[in-house]
């Protein structure tokens, strides 16, 4: 080898390792960028979805706390009209059926949006009240096991009394289950959510479908963000199960 | 107006609703209103004032809530009867309110014959409960052992059946439809029925039955 080929050598080895360290550099830097949005893609859904929940949670609050008595004031003032005519009688009567059935509604679009429940005595009793009204008209026996003297904090319960609510509404819209069972139990230092249906089951395409798709993506964010993970598993014909960990620190 | 009067106080944190509160209350024969509060703090310099016979007050109110407030009159008043207004749903709170010594409750959206009802009731040394009380609620009043004391009465065979029924929320037509009865037999017993228990509605029924296990809180789910 003479020197003139020593330096062509050497010059292309150069180039190489340039070559080499400028691709490094950017996979590097494209791996970094991509964690960056990872992160803050889910810094960006849990800022999502605490302020989803603290809206939720003041709307409601004002429905019950301030749009009710008002509701309430009208009728009382309504009867307290003082008419002998049976039409305003009758008049008076309705307006007052009308009242009760506005603050029904009230209360009900309250309790979707927040569940009292909930926010008073805790995930146990807002699961069987939900699942109690849920159940019975859709023909699904709900069974629910819980384990007692779990403490998971206010913002972990509604997260999961969130999940549990997707997967009801799922279970009815689209599994022609007749039972559900939902279980919570802790197990070494972690919280386990699992429920199991006898359902229909699907091959995977069913939450794909538009709309259903959502309800997936749903509990997947709130597991994330609470630092869990979750499991589905179903067979056509043999029900869907899910199986939530999510670290109880 | 008579020294008769049945005196009342009321205590809302909501002007309009004590506008409309009082209203009703300022037009009813028998009743005499002696002022409004809006916190619980206010509704206690009044009470101490003013000696009402009745308190109607709210559960959630600023400085004081209704919850305090009625622990207290109950303890140094006892001559004042208080009733409970809720929201719907607030069963938890409404228990707390009873066992701070409250002797009825009425739901916000109540009507005014209703309210005037309550006051009267609970002004005669009785109590009062909702006409909307839900069966759960029922249940809780009728658990704890300190609330709605009342002798056992007896009841004939027949009136145990339509007690029953009336538990399960059955109206006299289709009770009589079920027994093969008239309705006005039926009104009958049911007229009977709340005179021996002392009681003015559905949910005072569904609360005395359920205390002296005339039914048990399964028979309520049935249909």
């Amino acid at each position: 080898m003479d020197a003139q080929e020593a330096k062509f050598y050497l010059a292309v080895l150069a180039v190489a390792i340039v070559t080499g360290i400028i691709i490094l550099y950017f996979m590097l830097s494209f791996v970094r960028q991509h964690r960056r949005y990872v992160r803050l893609q889910k810094e960006r859904i849990y800022a999502e979805i605490v302020t989803l929940e603290r809206e939720r949670r003041r709307i409601a609050s004002d429905l019950h706390d301030d749009i009710g008595p008002m509701l309430s004031s009208i009728k009382l003032n309504i009867t307290c009209l003082d008419t002998e005519l049976p039409q305003d009688l009758e008049i008076i009567s309705k307006a007052g059926s009308y009242i009760d059935e506005t603050i029904g509604s009230l209360r009900t679009i309250s309790n979707n949006l927040m569940p009292g429940t909930l926010l008073r005595k805790g995930l146990e009793e807002a699961i069987r009240e939900f699942t109690g009204k849920m159940g019975g008209p859709a023909g699904l026996a709900i069974l629910i096991e819980y384990a007692p003297g779990l403490s998971l904090g206010r913002d972990r319960e509604v997260n999961l009394f969130r999940i549990i609510q997707e997967i009801v509404h799922n279970t009815i819209k689209h599994a022609r289950a007749t039972r559900l069972d939902i279980h919570v139990y802790a197990e070494n230092e972690q919280l386990i959510l699992a429920t199991r249906d006898n359902g229909q089951g699907f091959e995977g395409g069913m939450y794909s479908r538009k709309g259903a798709g959502l309800g997936l993506k749903n509990l997947e964010s709130r597991t994330e963000i609470m630092g869990g993970r979750v499991l589905m598993h179903s067979v056509p014909g043999k029900g869907t199960q899910f199986y939530f960990e999510i670290p109880l620190e | 107006m008579t020294n008769q009067d049945i005196t009342v106080l009321i205590a809302d944190d909501h002007e309009i609703f004590r506008d409309g509160l009082s209203l009703v209350l300022l037009k009813a024969p028998g009743i005499r209103l002696l002022g409004e509060a809006e916190n619980g703090r206010e509704l206690l310099n009044l009470v101490h004032q003013l000696r009402p016979d009745i308190v109607l007050t709210d559960l959630k109110m600023p400085v004081m809530d209704g919850i305090e407030a009625t622990r207290e009159i109950c303890i140094k008043y006892p001559g004042t009867g208080v009733i409970a207004l809720s929201m719907f749903d607030e069963d938890e709170q409404i228990m707390d309110m009873l066992e701070a010594g409250a002797r009825g409750y009425l739901l916000k959206n109540a009507g005014k014959r209703e309210i005037i009802t309550a006051v009267n009731a609970v002004y005669h040394d009785g109590n009062y409960y909702c006409i909307s009380t839900s069966q759960k609620l029922a249940a809780l009043i009728a658990k704890n052992r300190s609330l709605s004391r009342s002798e056992k009465m007896e009841f004939s065979s027949r009136e145990k059946e339509i007690i029953l029924l009336i538990c399960r929320q059955f109206t006299a037509k289709q009770i009589a439809g079920k027994l093969f009865l008239s309705s006005r037999t039926v009104e009958g017993h049911r007229t009977r029925i709340l005179e021996k228990m002392k009681v003015r509605n559905t949910a005072g029924v569904v609360i005395y039955a359920l205390k002296h296990n005339l039914v048990t809180e399964k028979d309520l789910l049935e249909r």
